[in-house]
């Protein structure tokens, strides 16, 4: 199974993910990447206020680095 | 391996114990290795052992309705497991296990029983630990519901970086994900926020605590209440 990793932009900075995850393609990494996303953005008592999450997008990458997919939070 | 003489154990409740109830204990206690994801309490099942850890570190954990688990206390060479069956509480809907290797002394159900029925000191020292644990699960919950995903992190590190010797910590990020209950990429943006406050360096695989003060102060004010306890009931750092 490839793996994914969903690192997160933030301004200039890249928030790498160290760990990735095996999912069996890249619709799945999508997926994921708006489950997590909803999940952020409707947990403020846990995740912290939307705004600065709203400011983030994923940049989902394969073992090699190539970005396959950008997400941005405020597009969910 | 054998059980240490008191000079040399490591775990602190043992340590502070007089020397007849120390020899008690170790007329019965059998040291193990505990290694990562060894099951020491499993949910609802009878518990059959103590073990005082001498080192590494042991969670106790629940299950969210949600079917995720999260952390509801954690234990190091200050304290033991098996605080059901000092209560004579011989079972636990919750789940203990080792998230860090190490080693522990262990003594048998029925031999603790008989332990702490015979040694009056020893029960009160195991008591106080009792009442710090639960300090510590309460403050856990506030903490849950009253503190933002960084300050709990930074809370974590601390309590794990009291546990542990030397500064580097062997946690994953997902491994974190599952302490607080949250999703991944939840902690990678805390831990990279703590990062650039300068009290950590993470690298895979292992978060380096650098500056504990720095910690304490993005921690804002989570850590600390039960370690405060644990010395001023125990008379010792934990």
């Amino acid at each position: 199974m490839p793996r994914y990793f969903l690192n997160i932009r933030d301004n200039d900075a890249l928030i790498a993910d160290p760990d990735g995850d095996d999912i069996p393609d890249l619709d799945e990494a999508r997926t994921l990447a708006l489950e997590i996303i909803n999940d952020i953005l409707g947990r403020p008592n846990v995740y912290g206020a939307p705004g600065p999450w709203q400011a983030r997008s994923f940049e989902i990458t394969d073992e090699t680095g190539t970005v396959l997919l950008t997400i941005p939070f405020a597009s969910v | 391996m054998s059980v240490p003489s008191q000079r040399f154990v490591r775990n602190t409740l043992l340590g502070a114990l007089d020397l007849r109830d120390y020899e008690a204990v170790r007329a019965v206690a059998e040291p193990v290795s505990l290694a990562r994801r060894d099951v020491l309490i499993a949910a609802g099942q009878p518990i059959t052992h103590v073990h005082f850890l001498e080192s590494g570190v042991v969670s106790e954990v629940t299950a969210t309705p949600g079917g995720r688990r999260i952390e509801v206390n954690l234990t190091g060479r200050e304290g033991f497991v098996g605080v059901p069956l000092l209560l004579d509480v011989d079972r636990t809907p919750y789940e203990s296990f080792v998230q860090i290797e190490g080693e522990a002394l262990r003594v048998e159900g029925v031999a603790f029983l008989r332990l702490i029925q015979a040694h009056d000191a020893l029960r009160r020292c195991l008591s106080l630990y009792a009442y710090v644990a639960h300090l510590q699960t309460a403050d856990t919950a506030i903490s849950n519901g009253n503190h933002t995903l960084e300050e709990r992190l930074a809370r974590w590190l601390l309590m794990c970086h009291d546990r542990v010797p030397g500064d580097a910590l062997p946690v994953t990020h997902a491994f974190l994900s599952t302490m607080l209950g949250v999703r991944r990429p939840g902690v990678t943006t805390a831990i990279h926020s703590l990062e650039g406050a300068g009290g950590i360096r993470a690298r895979r695989s292992q978060v380096e605590v650098l500056d504990r003060e720095k910690l304490k102060a993005a921690a804002g004010g989570s850590y600390g209440m039960p370690e405060r306890e644990y010395r001023r009931l125990i008379g010792v750092a934990p």
